[in-house]
């Protein structure tokens, strides 16, 4: 068993307590609108993935600069159309 | 057409590390742009669970759990055994490696199986959004729309799993037929960074399917 | 890199195997430049016969072709067929497949075989479109709002939509060639400040085919689910809401427009110095305006859905950030002019091409302006102003480019001169037959013909007669190309290596290049428009 093999078991049991304590925490009441906080477990678990088993840190320069572009224009994508419904005026329809 | 002027150096690269890097980089770039695809499926989520948040829960109340968590779980460990097998594989070990591919593929299938059955339940109940519905009333639209995006989303999903095993036998076939007994992994990664990113995504899609709307 | 010397003989790309299986089956970045330089002239012809008939039709208020349903198909064909299957691969794909190799010094792109499947992508993509279009068509117009096309929508949506899903993952797989040959595959010597401007134009040009096209894939495969099983992602009746369809469209469509104006800045920024026998005038801000123009290209989406019902306060947003775009693409502007400023310039026919493309660029960038002023853009909106904007860029501008850079590289990719003569004479009249098309369309947008209805108020008559009597000169103009340069590759005289005096790499093999493109590697020590240094060069 050597280095490698002991950084991804600890990354699996990292997973699985991950996806345990979202899967447990997610019947507690939360509110309705605070829900979507479940989804951090999630990311942190998605990083995990990506620093671990896809060793992201010792990929080549530029691989680390597409994940992070990538991630980048997600949040673009997801940031500025959320402007729209956040802020819209929806006017009712008479009839 | 494969012509290599040395060994794992096509004539356009200077030598096979220059060729290995170039690969993993072009697959993560290839991932960036996944990412972007399913970005524009959370797009979608937002957006409709934005306007009728009510109804879209009421829909996603009606999601199989247990196969849902089940399968989150399988994905993770499929992806430890799989990174495994490339440590295995690094240590010269093909034989483990070849057991780790077998593996993967084995609980890859099992995803799938579980993922045909749920969908099999799900049409069962009427949740396709299309025809007969189960939710009637104020609930209606909202859940149809988190049919909807169930569906899109796990299909895509699902037809990336199918992708992913064949990868993952096609690796086994290799380290099988000796290709990587002079330490040219580069295959072997690539195909890793694809099935890990793919788990990436069931993790993503896990919370928005089946927790944020239960109560 | 180090260098390993090919074994390989050196013969021609060209003579390297004449079979059809030897080109269908080519990995060759040459080659498949070939392949695709056939299949969009076929696509630009077919697409402009679509206009030719148009134009026909607004010959008389009434329209010459009495049926809004036949006119609605026409439009819709002519918008998809020039947008995705000819602007968007034209100047990227076909002449970036052959040049970028070429210019770095490398022997083919990063992933010959992917590049080949591209091509393949793209071929079957684009007949899944034509059996759309012929088989009935499509009455959406090229955006595919929702509802209009999921649920209310006749024809072949679905085959249609289809196809421009297919053909995205062969740009998407262009994009992640060029991105990793670019920054992989350079000569040694070759930094990035000694990079062809063209190459960093290609580079930004790729970063939205990788981040842009895979939203534009997304949302047309919600768009077919919603027409195949009449369920509501974007349709209201059902629940939807339209405008997210818009925001996913437009996150790519934005930057798409300028997937269909970066590649010609880059051809225009190779050409000028060349022609005008000076360096270019500030290299390092044309090479960052092209790449912060890709990045804001992401930012500005909104611009488009001024009148849709989006919130205020996202047009006011959107509206303010699109100011950012005229920036770097005025940068560029002036970068030219002082490149021009003081320098030798010859008029080949490269070089008219690039001096109109400055002129109808710009008209069309200030015009983008205009639209972008949430107030002006009330009353322009959906009107021939839009319609007149955007030709000024994508056929003032970058279809120009896609000549000047058809005419610039002729000699190195088919080994043959083309008429000096007439090409240039085409080119003035190209010039010519835009301008007396398209500007008449701004004036009628000002004073309020809506785009899109195939009649319209007698008043407008004068001025769409004109229009059309342009569009035939400007169709005269397209055609000459497609006979002189045809002819040339039979007749032509053999062209040298270097016909322009140029310094970049691709001139320094032979015309046309061989299968491999270098014999040996060459090692770069200077940046690619020091002709100070160069005098001896002049032809
Ligand atoms: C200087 C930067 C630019 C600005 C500020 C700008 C602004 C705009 C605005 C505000 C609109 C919407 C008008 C409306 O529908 O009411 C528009 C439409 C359009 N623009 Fe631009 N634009 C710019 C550059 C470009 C470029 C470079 C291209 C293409 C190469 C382009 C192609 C288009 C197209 C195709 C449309 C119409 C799409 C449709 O509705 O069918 N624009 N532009
Ligand atoms: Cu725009």
């Amino acid at each position: 068993m050597n280095a490698r093999h002991r950084s991804d078991l600890l990354i699996w049991l990292g997973l699985l307590l991950a996806a345990a304590l979202e899967f447990g925490v997610s019947f507690l009441a939360i509110p309705q609108g605070v829900r979507p906080i479940l989804i951090l477990p999630s990311i942190g678990m998605a990083v995990l993935v990506a620093l671990g088993f896809m060793r992201l840190l010792t990929a080549p320069d530029i691989a680390k600069s597409f994940a992070i572009g990538g991630i980048f224009w997600l949040t673009v994508l997801l940031g500025l159309a959320m402007t729209d419904p956040m802020t819209r005026a929806v006017y009712a329809v008479i009839g | 057409m494969s012509e290599e002027v040395a060994p794992h150096t096509h004539f356009q690269y200077a030598d096979a590390r220059h060729q290995a890097e170039t690969a993993l980089s072009g697959m993560w770039l290839f991932l960036a742009s996944e990412v972007l695809f399913f970005g524009g499926l959370i797009v979608a989520w937002t957006f409709c669970r934005h306007w009728q948040p009510a109804g879209f829960d009421a829909g996603s109340r009606e999601t199989v759990l247990w196969i849902g968590t089940v399968n989150l779980f399988l994905l993770i460990s499929s992806s430890f055994v799989y990174s495994s097998g490339l440590a295995f594989m690094e240590a010269g070990n093909a034989k483990r490696l070849i057991q780790c591919c077998v593996a993967t593929m084995a609980i890859g299938s099992l995803f799938l199986l579980l993922k045909f059955y749920e969908w099999h339940i799900d049409i069962s109940e009427h949740l396709f959004p299309a025809g007969p519905f189960k939710i009637n009333g104020a609930d209606a639209g909202g859940a149809r729309m988190f049919w909807s995006f169930y569906f899109v989303a796990t299909a895509l999903h699902a037809a990336h799993m199918i992708v992913g095993v064949g990868l993952v036998g096609w690796i086994a076939l290799q380290a099988r037929r000796g290709a990587f007994a002079d330490g040219w992994l580069t295959p072997v990664e690539v195909i890793g960074l694809y099935w890990s990113f793919v788990d990436i995504v069931w993790i993503v899609l896990y919370p928005i399917i089946y927790l944020v709307g239960r109560e | 890199m180090s260098q390993i010397v090919l074994p390989q003989s050196q013969i021609s790309y060209l003579s390297d195997g004449v079979s059809l299986r030897s080109w269908l089956l080519t990995t060759d970045h040459k080659r498949i430049a070939i392949l695709y330089m056939i299949s969009i002239t076929a696509f630009f012809f077919l697409g402009g016969s679509a206009a030719a008939l148009i134009r026909y039709n607004l010959i008389v208020p009434e329209g010459m072709i009495q049926s809004a349903e036949t006119y609605n198909r026409l439009f819709t064909m002519h918008g998809i067929i020039m947008v995705w299957f000819f602007l968007v691969p034209a100047v990227p794909v076909t002449i970036g497949n052959f040049v970028v190799p070429l210019m770095l010094g490398a022997r083919d792109l990063a992933f010959p075989r992917l590049n080949l499947a591209s091509w393949y992508l793209f071929m079957a993509g684009g007949f899944c479109a034509l059996y759309a279009l012929f088989s009935g068509g499509v009455d959406t117009g090229w955006t595919f709002y929702t509802p209009l096309s999921s649920n209310y929508a006749q024809g072949h949506v679905v085959v249609v939509v289809m196809g421009i899903f297919i053909s995205g993952f062969s740009t998407i797989a262009t994009g992640i060639n060029f991105i990793i040959t670019i920054h992989r595959l350079r000569a040694p010597g070759l930094t990035w400040y000694r990079l062809p401007v063209f190459i960093w134009s290609l580079y930004s040009t790729s970063i939205i085919f990788v981040l842009a096209t895979p939203v534009l894939a997304i949302t047309l495969l919600l768009l077919m689910f919603e027409t195949l099983f009449h369920v509501g992602v974007f349709d209201p009746k059902l629940g939807g809401d339209p405008l997210l369809f818009q925001h996913l469209f437009w996150f790519y469509s934005h930057p798409a427009v300028y997937i269909m104006i970066l590649p010609g800045l880059g051809v225009v920024s190779e050409i000028i110095p060349v022609f005008a026998r000076k360096e270019l005038f500030g290299y390092k801000f044309v090479v960052w305006a092209s790449v912060s123009i890709a990045i804001i290209a992401f930012f500005v989406w909104g611009h488009h859905m001024f009148v849709s019902g989006q919130s205020l306060f996202a047009s006011v947003l959107f509206s303010m950030l699109s100011y950012f775009v005229a920036v770097p693409s005025a940068i560029k502007v002036f970068n030219w002019l002082g490149t021009l400023h003081k320098g030798r310039i010859r008029f080949d026919a490269p070089m008219i091409y690039a001096l109109g493309f400055i002129g109808l660029f710009t008209m069309g960038g200030i015009t983008g302006l205009y639209l972008a002023a949430l107030a002006a853009d009330v009353h322009l909106h959906d009107t021939y102003f839009v319609i007149a904007h955007f030709h000024y860029i994508m056929v003032g501008g970058m279809v120009s480019a896609y000549f000047a850079a058809l005419h610039y590289w002729w000699p190195k990719i088919t080994g043959k001169m083309y008429p000096e003569m007439i090409a240039r004479a085409a080119a003035l009249l190209m010039f010519l037959g835009f301008n007396l098309t398209f500007f008449p369309q701004y004036i009628l947008g000002y004073l309020g013909m809506p785009r899109r209805y195939h009649a319209y108020p007698p008043e407008f008559q004068v001025l769409n007669v004109l229009s059309s009597a342009g569009a035939t000169i400007l169709a005269a103009a397209y055609l000459l190309p497609l006979f002189y340069l045809t002819y040339s590759i039979f007749r032509g005289a053999r062209a040298p290596a270097n016909p322009w005096g140029s310094l970049g790499l691709e001139w320094q093999t032979p015309s046309p290049p061989f299968t491999k493109n270098f014999v040996v590697t060459p090692t770069v020590t200077e940046g690619p428009y020091a002709f100070s240094k160069h005098e001896t060069f002049d032809v």
